[in-house]
């Protein structure tokens, strides 16, 4: 049996009078691809952020390696979001005042590793998701596709162990998006990394192993794709 | 029109009108302080400070009062563009909906310009407040007691005069006349209507409200050409003799005038130039988000920054004023020392509201950025170094003009009293002087370091609520 990575247990989220989350139950495993899909409103964001350590539910509890998630205070929950964990939005996550490299450099830098180092580690893996060439340009000067790149150059570069990536593809063509799934996939297969993938579209959740349907905060359905 | 534009102005918040209101009749006072200062007869005919009744000093009082206004408008400018990214989006919607860009304006102008016109028109209100506080003293000629005051001249046709207490700083003897008012009521409210206007004036070319992506060009030093103008100007008007006559006394206020103005415009170089400096060396995530704003959009900081260098300047000249009355003269005048605490009381209000001016600053950055900041903290950037990085970018802006300006201030005092000083007086009160003077500059670049702190330390609140993950939502 694989082992499980992050688990969830009757988690609960409301936001004033709306309940976006009533009583989540679920578990990845290391190396699995989840996909989170629902109608907008449903939930979807709100239970990623609660399995990446984004936000912390009102009940149940949420557990990494066995450890609870949302009993750790915020800087420590901040510094495993940063180091175990990897996070693609739909748009506006780069700093639109630092080039290309710098962006992907933070999280190293933040990390405490030296200029030379952070930037080599940027590059090799802007390379590898072929924006090398646009590593000193600012990400209003990209188009769609390849500022997602970048950003998820961005999230892969401290080697995390769980990819979420929150409508990723949102923004781009359906050739675009399909490009970066290709890539966010083979990147996290690669290194054996588990990825929640929150999405409406049923061709981008058609790339998950397993598919999660859920609708006014809770499951309704649940099953292995491939 | 009128309707739509008091509908967003409600929308946006009661204290920003508030601060447009407050400051826009502060600075209108300060007009009308200065205007009756240059109104009165050479011999005034009531007892006022010093620096006020003699008519060698008067000029230089009444344009150090008139540049109090800069700060003040630069406090406007940045309040001005307080919720622009919310007022963008809602103007570039009116556009969406058929709005001419004409109409468009007219609403920024509007929305701006009402509650300028309404502090500039309380203006001569905050103007008489201060005439009770701070005005001369009427004389009786004859009658009074015979005890002096010697930072206070007396008017020439009287023998014996009182013992005045307080600071009369403002003639009551004159006053501006109704349409002077007018005419000063109507020129700060209407710098309010076309800042208002110009904040939003780049929406005529982008009704999506989507701005330039483009880089945008980097600013350029031309400040120092009027800083080299000045300077000229101040070196001819003192290069003569001692006694300054009505032209070199005009030429030297010119000469200040352009310096203060050079300082000013060169804030976005200066903010560009030490951001661009200190991204290229820095592994530090802080200094390197604080240098990358800056060099991407270097105005807003550099503007805000800017009354820091006037700051500076004022305070070098008056570190080697006090160095020289304190170190090389044989007896203290108390005019001198009463016109020290005034210039020093100045610099420090003019600090107040540079400090306020910054964190204005920095709570429009954070509205603006505030999608950018809660993905960064959702990818585990501390909330932390999202505030060094605010304060770093406060610093590097205002720092270098902080000491820049002091030390131009210094040099400058320092040469037009060198000559006269060196060589009277002993190696010791030289390095007295000198010591006293570094320590100056040591506590003006403190106090701005300080303001910077108090500025960045108010909009911690802000930052935490613009960090938040409900941001990630948001366009």
């Amino acid at each position: 049996m694989s082992e499980v990575i992050l688990s969830t247990r009757a988690v609960e989220k409301s936001f004033g009078r709306t309940q976006a989350l009533r009583g989540v139950s679920l578990e990845l495993t290391r190396g699995e691809v989840l996909a989170v899909t629902g109608p907008s409103g449903s939930g979807k964001s709100t239970l990623l952020h609660c399995l990446s350590g984004i936000l912390r539910p009102e009940a149940g509890e949420v557990r990494y390696n066995g450890q609870r998630l949302d009993d750790l205070a915020e800087a420590p929950r901040t510094r495993l979001r940063r180091r175990e964990f990897g996070i693609v939005l739909q748009f506006g996550q780069l700093v639109p005042e630092l080039t290309v490299e710098q962006n992907v450099a933070l999280p190293l830098l933040l990390e405490g590793h030296a200029r030379s180092a952070a930037r080599t580690a940027a590059r090799a893996w802007l390379d590898r998701l072929d924006v090398g060439h646009l590593a000193i340009a600012l990400p209003g000067e990209l188009s769609g596709g390849e500022a997602q790149r970048a950003a998820l150059a961005r999230a892969l570069v401290t080697g995390p162990q769980v990819v979420f990536a929150d409508e990723p593809t949102g923004a781009l063509d359906t050739v675009g998006g399909e490009a970066l799934l290709d890539v966010l996939l083979s990147a996290t297969r690669e290194r054996g990394a588990s990825v929640v993938l929150v999405t409406h579209d049923n061709r981008v959740a058609a790339h998950a192993d397993r598919e999660v349907v859920l609708v006014d905060g809770a499951f309704t359905a649940a099953g292995v794709l491939s | 029109m009128t309707r739509l534009a008091w509908t967003f102005l409600r929308s946006a918040g009661w204290p920003r009108a508030a601060l447009l209101a407050g400051t826009t009749a502060v600075a209108t006072a300060l007009v009308l302080v200065a205007l009756t200062m240059l109104l009165l007869p050479s011999q005034p005919v009531e007892a006022l400070f010093s620096l006020v009744a003699q008519p060698g000093l008067r000029y230089g009082t009444a344009l150090a009062t008139a540049l109090l206004v800069l700060p003040l408008l630069l406090l406007l400018n940045q309040v001005v563009r307080l919720g622009t990214a919310t007022r963008e989006r809602r103007l570039a919607a009116l556009r969406l909906a058929g709005a001419t860009p004409a109409q468009v304006r007219r609403i920024g102008a509007i929305e701006v310009g009402l509650p300028c016109t309404v502090g500039a028109a309380a203006g001569p209100l905050v103007f008489a407040v201060l005439r009770t506080l701070l005005g001369g003293q009427q004389v009786i000629p004859g009658q009074g007691q015979h005890t002096v005051d010697l930072t206070v001249t007396p008017p020439s046709d009287v023998v014996t005069y009182s013992s005045y207490s307080g600071l009369q700083l403002i003639p009551t003897s004159v006053a501006p006349a109704w349409w002077q008012t007018v005419a000063v009521v109507v020129l700060v409210a209407a710098a309010g209507v076309v800042t208002g206007a110009l904040a939003s004036r780049h929406l005529i070319a982008s009704p999506l409200g989507v701005s330039p992506r483009a880089r945008r060009p980097a600013p350029r030093p031309r400040g120092l050409l009027l800083v080299g103008t000045g300077l000229g100007a101040m070196a001819v008007a003192l290069a003569g003799a001692f006694g300054l006559g009505r032209l070199e006394q005009a030429v030297l206020m010119a000469g200040i005038l352009l310096v203060v103005l050079g300082v000013i415009s060169l804030g976005p170089w200066v903010a560009f130039r030490s951001g661009q400096r200190a991204g290229r060396r820095t592994s530090d995530p802080a200094t390197l988000i604080a240098a990358g704003h800056l060099v991407s959009d270097p105005r807003p900081a550099g503007r805000a920054a800017v009354a820091v260098g006037v700051i500076g300047i004022g305070s070098g000249v008056a570190a080697v004023m006090e160095a020289g009355l304190f170190f090389y003269s044989s007896s203290i005048d108390p005019f001198f020392v009463t016109s020290f605490a005034l210039a020093g009381a100045a610099l420090v209000l003019v600090l107040l509201v540079t400090a306020s001016t910054l964190t204005v600053h920095a709570a429009e950055s954070l509205v603006d950025r505030r999608r950018v900041l809660a993905a960064l903290v959702a990818a585990g950037t501390p909330v932390s170094v999202l505030r060094d990085a605010l304060r770093r970018e406060a610093m590097l802006a205002a720092m270098p003009l902080s000491v820049g300006g002091v030390l131009i201030g210094a040099v400058a005092a320092g040469a037009v009293g060198m000559g006269s000083m060196s060589s009277t007086v002993g190696a010791t009160a030289n390095l007295a002087g000198l010591l006293f003077v570094c320590g100056q500059v040591a506590l003006t670049t403190g106090l701005t370091w300080a303001a910077i702190r108090i500025a960045i330390g108010a909009v911690a609140p802000r930052l935490l609520r613009a960090a938040a993950p409900a941001n990630l939502r948001t366009e």
